[in-house]
């Protein structure tokens, strides 16, 4: 249950609402326990009243109290459960944005390679389906087992108040078949919904796979081989889930069963305690219907279970993604002195390799960015340009050397410190779902709408946002679809020239344009490169904008190009 | 690059998709895919209503049991009898309603999985054109998640709603049989089923219509966020955001709660009515038992009848609960079918298919005369283009993006059925050829690699299942890859694929082209191969390709970069979309 403490402690901020709709759906079953009881208690002594009277026996009945609470049980009834759907509701949708923004804030610190790993499409489906799991933990799981707890031990204390004997039958029935229910259901279901959330998986990727190559199955024959893969992994998962729906079904019954024969055992042992005239009749029909209200409570408890299987694979998985990430191997607390100029940039004798056991692709690499400085970075891609920008940010670790800040180790600085110094645009810098002026105001919140203007001139792209209905404020869909990918790139480099940072990290930023653009824009942007250190890279010397120097990245070092 | 080709292809090729299903498709669809599950979901219905129906015989017992314990002073043998008769009803009610269930996964999983079945072979042949604006994540949830959706509809609503009507049904009559008015009570309680039964339905299906809607706006909007996570980082906006999130959170809240306050209403109503409903029986037979009633039925009422009704009268309500709980079933069944049944009614492009061999002594000759193709009713995406490959020749394919390049390539390899005009391969039309003639005497090599899971001499072995290794290595020579393999520990065992490691991209797309040449294909049809590479992966590509196409194999690629391929023969130069408009 380890995996689902930090999801208990989110249900924990929202301790009121939980209780309050707890509460509720308590007193929805008190009613409902109440409505029958007193119904079937009040038939009874009027049945007997009237068979007395007809005897010519003289016996007074009070019909108003009893008529009176029915009336009271019946409106509270519907009133609670009412009541209950609109607290429980209102509950999870906050416990549902608690658990989002939590998951969110929990993301925020991991490292580049994680965060580049949460672009898989397939994961963020995983991550969502995971979520809308744990949406459950309360409504489903807590809330349904909390109630049959409370509310059958509640119940069957006030029945017991009634006709002990009764109840003790009762819970001799309930009890045994309960525990046997809860513990089928873990010690089967678990297992089996752990395997057949795999197989999803496994099926997932292989369904991908084939999807992307759908060409290639077909040139090389290999479609009918691919489809039965395919066949045999949902025939293997349909196996698992009919596992758990049995597994479901036996323990919905055992709870019936419990009941049921909580019902029938009552029945036997009232049928003693009146002949020996311990308790009334009106007495034993109230605990009997109390019984069968009592059993409502009871039905969702194999089913709780049974979701809690599930959502404790989906808080694993979760937390598996949350905590996708190494250590900083160095305090990051350091703050940079203030200065009115860019901070000098400086790798001292850097090394660093892909992966262990294959070559470095820098090498010992010495290199300023003096403050002011425009660098431009030539070589083909694959060499380490990339890298070269990474180690500046502290994304990545140096295997040798180091990378200083102002004379600071980056890897010593406070993340939102480093960051601040860099306006970097990436290869992969991503656009959200929202307005054209969100995603800039992303780089500067305090840029007005002329500032905003004037940067997406100098991309050349204000004709096209112009053009749009809601100018500014035209909608981009998620990850900024309903733009082309060369007006995409553009919006990036436009929110990167935007951010108020001293130094400017550009991988290709004209990557994608046509010639005829591209030597426009890297002109017009000139405003946006002034008073700023420059590191930008590129394929070809042709496709720069002005620079004071530019090297070559050869061999894991920098020359002179 | 890339994606600016991905996205403009996207854009105009919305054009052509096909318009999502109405409402009364859906439902005839629904019925569709639930026919052959039909026996099993009968006999689950058939338990389920068993075992409502056994409830009537089960409160008689009792009600009968009571009133003798408390009135007739019965016979002990006489109460043993019903004790037993009361065991009986009960655990054939259990043993029905775990029945039921059993019967009904299976029935369940029968839809599901013959759906599944469906969709998969037919997204299996519709093959690449079709499908090529979908995104293959999303299809995969559509054949997994979405299909899965429909379960709940089979398991437990489709049983429920014969049992519904027919249980409250059943207990009607029995009640009334006691006592007709506590019957038309009941029945005025809940007046005229039917439509109460619809306002309860439609009154959950439009809250749960609105939460589904706002959580898929939340999730949606949450894996936008998470999806660019890193680039809200460098912006320092994390902490920004995650209160962005909060406050739609929030606000969805708000607004969600105020439709299901209302929504909840219906609900709310038949809870009511059926508590009130509770009550007035109770009171009217308790008053009826006391002969405070003399009019109609009720000097009639005894102990026993009167327990038989008021132990019936939950019963009554609770099949109907129980349908407007799994009534959201229904709704996410009609969701999943409305995003199916768009992909289902997608229809194959290929060219179909004739009997002729293929002859290739002398290498393959490519023709295309006056080619139009489209997808759908979409404007064509290439009209009336003529073009000859040689045997032996390298012809390079140029345009802008959205100029159809890579839907000419897929008209010569046979995946996309021209609107008009003929391919011919060897001077014979594409469609009078065999299945698998052409193919086996082609090699592909997309944009991206795509290399199945599996070793690397699986992935080679695709091409040609019968080649040794000596031919494997010589493939893997000529794609430049042979080096790389030699020093990795598995050789051509490595893994790769979507859990296999160490393979770059430029690394597997040599992979692929050694698939592609291990064939010894007549014909080699490329799509931007270098697209994807950096410099270096791409100068080492051109190499392996130049010498293939030095071996005399015809070559047809599609590219934005001709420079990269000055020993080509012929170029052809597609018009962008629109311009000869």
């Amino acid at each position: 249950m380890n995996e689902l403490r930090p999801f208990i402690r989110l249900l924990g901020n929202r301790k009121r609402w939980l209780l309050a709709g707890a509460l509720l759906m308590l007193c929805t079953a008190a009613a409902n326990l109440g409505l029958l009881a007193l119904s079937g208690w009040f038939i009874t002594a009027t049945g007997l009243t009237g068979i007395a009277l007809a005897a010519g026996v003289l016996i007074q009945l009070d019909i108003y109290r009893p008529g009176a609470g029915i009336r009271f049980f019946a409106v509270g009834r519907a009133v609670s459960r009412y009541g209950e759907r609109l607290v429980n509701h209102e509950a999870v949708f906050r416990v549902l944005a608690d658990l989002r923004v939590w998951f969110f804030r929990r993301l925020l610190p991991l490292n580049t390679a994680a965060l580049g790993r949460l672009r898989n499409g397939e994961l963020l489906n995983r991550i969502t389906a995971d979520i809308n799991a744990l949406d459950h933990l309360y409504l489903r799981v807590f809330g349904p087992v909390a109630v049959a707890l409370l509310g059958g031990l509640g119940g069957l204390v006030f029945l017991g108040w009634l006709a002990a004997p009764m109840a003790l039958g009762a819970v001799a029935a309930i009890i045994p078949a309960a525990l046997l229910a809860v513990l089928i259901t873990r010690r089967y279901s678990t297992p089996a919904a752990s395997q057949s959330g795999a197989l999803t998986s496994s099926m997932r990727e292989q369904l991908v796979g084939d999807l992307q190559a759908l060409a290639e199955l077909r040139i090389y024959g290999a479609g009918e081989r691919r489809l039965r893969q395919l066949r045999n992994t949902d025939r293997q998962r349909r196996d698992r889930q009919l596992r758990l729906a049995d597994i479901q079904a036996v323990s919905q019954a055992l709870i019936m069963l419990g009941t049921l024969g909580a019902l029938w055992a009552a029945l036997y042992i009232g049928a003693g305690l009146v002949a020996q005239e311990t308790i009334s009749g009106p007495v034993m029909v109230a605990v009997l219907l109390g019984l069968l209200a009592l059993s409502e409570i009871l039905l969702p408890l194999p089913l709780a279970f049974h979701m809690l299987g599930s959502v404790r694979w989906s808080a694993a998985r979760l937390l598996a993604v949350a905590d996708d990430h190494d250590a900083p191997d160095a305090c990051q607390d350091r703050d940079l002195p203030e200065s009115g100029t860019p901070p000098v940039l400086a790798y001292d004798q850097v090394g660093y390799r892909y992966r262990i056991g294959q070559p470095s692709c820098l090498n010992a690499l010495d290199f300023r960015l003096e403050s002011g400085e425009r660098v431009a970075i030539l070589g083909p891609s694959g060499t380490g340009k990339s890298t070269l920008l990474a180690l500046a940010l502290g994304e990545i670790q140096a295997s040798q050397g180091g990378v200083t800040l102002a004379g600071v180790d980056v890897r010593e600085l406070r993340q939102e410190v480093l960051h601040r110094q860099f306006a970097w645009l990436d290869q992969r810098s991503t656009l959200f779902a929202g307005t054209v002026a969100m995603n800039l105001r992303l780089a500067n919140a305090n840029a007005d709408d002329n500032a905003l203007w004037s940067v997406l001139e100098a991309v050349h792209l204000a004709e096209d946002i112009e053009q749009r209905a809601g100018g500014l404020d035209a909608w981009l869909g998620e990850a900024g679809s309903g733009l082309s990918g060369g007006q995409a790139r553009r919006l990036t480099l436009a929110r990167t020239l935007l951010k108020p940072a001293p130094i400017l990290l550009l991988d290709e930023p004209t990557e994608g344009l046509d010639r005829a653009t591209e030597r426009r824009l890297l002109a017009d942007i000139e405003p946006y490169l002034r008073n700023r250190s420059l590191l930008v890279i590129a394929h070809d010397p042709d496709r720069l904008p002005r620079v004071d120097r530019c090297l070559r990245l050869q061999d894991g070092q920098l020359r002179a190009a | 690059m890339t994606q600016a080709t991905q996205t403009e292809a996207d854009v105009t090729a919305l054009a052509g998709e096909p318009a999502s299903a109405d409402s009364a498709t859906i439902h005839r669809c629904l019925h569709d895919w639930t026919r052959h599950a039909r026996p099993r979901l009968l006999s689950a219905t058939l338990c389920g209503l068993l075992n409502g129906l056994l409830l009537i015989p089960q409160a008689w017992l009792i009600a009968l049991l009571v009133t003798d314990i408390l009135i007739r002073d019965a016979g002990v043998d006489a109460m043993a009898t019903s004790m037993v008769a009361l065991g009986v009803v009960m655990l054939s009610r259990v043993a029905l309603q775990a029945l039921r269930d059993m019967l009904a996964a299976r029935a369940g999983q029968d839809v599901t999985t013959a759906l599944r079945r469906k969709l998969l072979a037919h997204l299996h042949t519709l093959g690449p054109a079709p499908l090529r604006t979908r995104d293959s994540g999303q299809l995969a949830s559509a054949a997994l998640e979405q299909i899965d959706g429909m379960q709940q509809y089979v398991v437990r609503y489709l049983p429920q709603r014969f049992i519904a009507v027919a249980v409250p049904l059943a207990i009607l009559i029995a009640v009334s049989t006691q006592d007709w008015l506590a019957g038309l009570l009941l029945l005025l309680s809940a007046p005229l089923i039917p439509l109460f039964m619809g306002l309860v339905g439609m009154g959950a299906a439009s809250a749960n219509r609105d939460q589904f809607q706002a959580l898929a706006r939340l999730s949606s909007r949450f894996i936008d966020r998470i999806q660019g996570l890193a680039t809200l980082k460098h912006f320092g906006q994390g902490e920004r955001i995650s209160r962005e999130l909060a406050d739609g959170a929030d606000e969805y809240r708000v607004r969600t709660m105020r439709v299901l306050r209302i929504a909840f209403l219906s609900s709310a109503v038949l809870e009511f009515f059926s508590s009130v409903a509770i009550a007035m029986l109770a009171i009217y037979i308790g008053l009826g038992l006391l002969d405070f009633i003399t009019f109609g039925p009720a000097p009639a009422l005894t102990l026993q009848s009167g327990l038989f009704i008021l132990l019936l009268a939950p019963e009554f309500f609770n099949p109907l609960r129980e349908l407007a709980t799994h009534y959201h079933d229904r709704a996410s069944a009609a969701g999943a079918a409305a995003e199916l049944i768009p992909l289902l009614s997608l229809t194959p492009q290929t060219a179909p298919r004739g009997t002729r061999a293929l002859r290739t002594d002398n290498g393959v000759t490519v023709k295309l005369r006056g080619i139009s193709l489209g997808y759908g009713n979409g404007r064509p995406v290439v009209q009336d283009v003529d073009l000859t490959l040689p045997a032996g020749r390298t012809l390079l394919l140029e345009g802008p993006s959205g100029s159809g390049k890579t839907s000419l390539l897929y008209a010569v390899m046979g995946l996309l059925q021209p609107a008009c005009g003929e391919v011919l391969i060897n001077d014979t039309r594409l469609q009078e050829l065999a299945p698998d003639e052409l193919e086996r005497q082609m090699g592909w090599l997309s944009q991206s690699p795509q290399l199945l899971p599996g070793s690397v001499r699986d992935n080679l072995l695709l091409g040609a299942p019968a080649a040794d290794d000596a031919q494997l290595w010589r493939a893997c020579e000529q794609a430049g890859i042979e080096d790389l393999l030699r020093l990795l520990p598995e050789g051509l065992d490595t893994p790769v694929g979507e859990r296999g490691v160490g393979l770059s991209g430029g690394e597997a797309q040599r992979v692929a082209l050694a698939r592609a040449l291990v064939r010894s294909p007549g014909l080699l049809v490329l799509d931007e191969p270098t697209a994807s590479l950096d410099p270096a992966s791409r100068e080492h590509l051109l190499e392996a390709l130049r010498a293939a196409a030095e071996t005399g194999m015809t070559m047809l690629i599609a590219t934005h970069q001709p420079a990269q391929f000055p020993w080509a023969h012929n170029r052809l130069l597609l018009a962008a979309p629109g311009a000869d408009a």
